[in-house]
């Protein structure tokens, strides 16, 4: 249990090391099964996409870009990877909802601005649009990451 | 005063309670919209649009004097009209068959097209259709090679001001579109091929009957065809020249596809040519140069059993055999249309395999 100290407010909170183990093992224990979840559905994402590029190839008169044949990577190397790894690892935190959220939305503006970008070479035309939707899909990523490794970091310093 | 203490991982997050997904159905809503608005905006909505001014064209279509400059090398003419017999030759199906007489020698057209108050005629016979009126001369032939169809028309005119390009509803602008035989039915032109299709793209250079109307570049090494007041066609690299040095010096039409097929009389393509992501068999357009107001249009079918298509080498090879000392490639796949004499004479295969002209932005054409 906390005790308070005269300088209560001002003294950052600092957890007593009895305490740590067993709510770490709490929190470990719940990221599998959601990591797992995750996993599932990017890969269900992926499969998706793989099923919109077959259909389009069919009818692009062979007319291919790599962005709409590789479609399928993003949700795969971005969502599943990570979550499969995250789900292996098990003694590592839940990321936040917060970190979720981003990382995913990114994730998910880099997958349709890459179908975007495929569309467009198939048909030989570009848009500043799409190219805004990647820019964004990356800074989104990248800080779900930064906000995740943050996560860890406090996780770290919380279990000395 | 004893306070409870948090677990550790409130300290970097507190215990999620079962989500509830606001964020996510309001992003996905979000990204849909902006997904649908970016390919409206790319493929639907017309936007930038400049009326077509026709008192700021180039003065020699303005004036339309036909007698600024002589016409063009005949004896190329003969001999390109010669080279694109080569192959299986069929004849043309039309509704004017009214006269099929002997083909006239090159003199007779230079007799023809020195007087510019003969009325048109329009001459079948197996294997060639001619338009012959005082100031031109059209040879329309189709020939079938690389398992493709193929149909040249070959040009001779009077002055540069008979090749003219055509705006989808007389405007610039991007996805504005009509069908090609709608813009060449309504601008009365003779002869007629899709253009560059300038507006499925936000680069390259777009000068059109002495306009600029575009100057931004596409890239350094993208090529473009120039049409020059003296009757010459001119592959130039937009990393070259800019487009208002282009208009400085009295370029009358700028098209901006490519890429150059023939420069020189040398083929400037190889096998591993290619525009965008296409692959080899496609049906295409190009335009050339023979001599200074002796020109070509080809157009090739394709994406069909009955025709495949051709690729950039094979049709720079055929714009060579033709005799063009400059060759371009436009536009092709589902926008390749030739129009003449107020009929669809190739099978364009927009929609899938089935025939159906696209609409497009420009056209090239010969009329008055």
């Amino acid at each position: 249990m906390y005790t308070s100290g005269i300088d209560q407010k001002d003294t950052p909170y600092v957890p007593e090391r009895s305490h740590v183990p067993e709510d770490r093992e709490a929190a470990v224990s719940r990221i599998r099964p959601n990591m797992k979840k995750g996993a599932l559905i990017f890969l269900g994402i992926s499969l998706f996409c793989l099923v919109i590029f077959i259909i389009y190839d069919r009818f692009s008169h062979n007319v291919r870009s790599p962005y709409m044949t590789w479609l399928f990577a993003w949700p795969l190397v971005l969502g599943v990877l990570p979550c499969t790894w995250l789900t292996a690892a098990g003694r590592l935190p839940r990321p936040t909802g917060f970190t979720i959220n981003l990382y995913c939305s990114g994730v998910a503006a880099l997958t349709v601005s890459s179908l975007l970008r495929g569309i467009f070479e198939i048909a030989g035309t570009a848009s500043p649009f799409q190219t805004g939707l990647a820019i964004a899909g990356m800074i989104m990523t990248v800080a779900g990451m930064i906000s995740y490794v943050v996560t860890l970091v406090l996780w770290y310093r919380q279990g000395k | 005063m004893e306070k409870e203490q948090k677990p550790w991982h409130d300290a970097v997050g507190p215990k999620q309670k079962k989500p509830r997904h606001n964020w996510a159905w309001i992003y996905g809503t979000l990204l849909t919209g902006y997904t649908a608005f970016t390919l409206l905006q790319v493929f639907v909505i017309p936007h930038d649009t400049v009326k077509m001014d026709t008192t700021a064209m180039a003065s020699v279509y303005r004036t339309g004097d036909l007698t600024e400059i002589s016409f063009g090398d005949q004896s190329s003419a003969e001999g390109s009209s010669d080279d694109a017999d080569t192959g299986i030759l069929s004849s043309l199906q039309g509704s004017n068959e009214t006269d099929t007489g002997n083909i006239s020698s090159p003199e007779e057209s230079t007799d023809a097209a020195s007087g510019s108050e003969m009325e048109p005629e329009i001459i079948r016979d197996s294997d060639r259709i001619i338009y012959r009126d005082g100031n031109m001369t059209i040879t329309l032939t189709e020939s079938y090679q690389y398992d493709t169809m193929i149909y040249v028309a070959d040009i001779q005119l009077n002055s540069v001001a008979l090749l003219k390009s055509g705006l989808a509803e007389d405007c610039f602008g991007r996805n504005v579109t009509e069908a090609t035989s709608a813009i060449a039915s309504r601008v009365g032109a003779i002869l007629a091929v899709n253009g560059d299709f300038y507006g499925f793209r936000d680069t390259g250079y777009v000068i059109r009957n002495g306009i600029l109307y575009r100057s931004t570049k596409k890239s350094n090494d993208a090529e473009d065809l120039v049409l020059w007041p003296d009757g010459t066609m001119e592959v130039i690299r937009e990393g070259d020249v800019t487009a208002e040095e282009l208009l400085e010096q009295g370029a009358l039409q700028v098209y901006s596809f490519g890429p150059g097929l023939v420069q020189d009389g040398e083929i400037t393509v190889d096998s591993s040519s290619e525009v965008g992501q296409a692959k080899t068999s496609n049906p295409r357009t190009a335009i050339g140069m023979i001599s200074p107001l002796h020109y070509v249009m080809v157009v090739s079918d394709g994406r069909t059993s009955a025709s495949a298509g051709l690729s950039l080498l094979q049709l720079a090879g055929i714009m060579k055999e033709l005799g063009c000392r400059e060759a371009y490639n436009l536009d092709g796949g589902g926008s390749t249309t030739m129009y003449f004499n107020g009929e669809v004479v190739n099978n364009p295969t927009s929609g899938g395999k089935r025939t159906k002209e696209r609409s497009v932005s420009d056209i090239v054409y010969i009329g008055y």
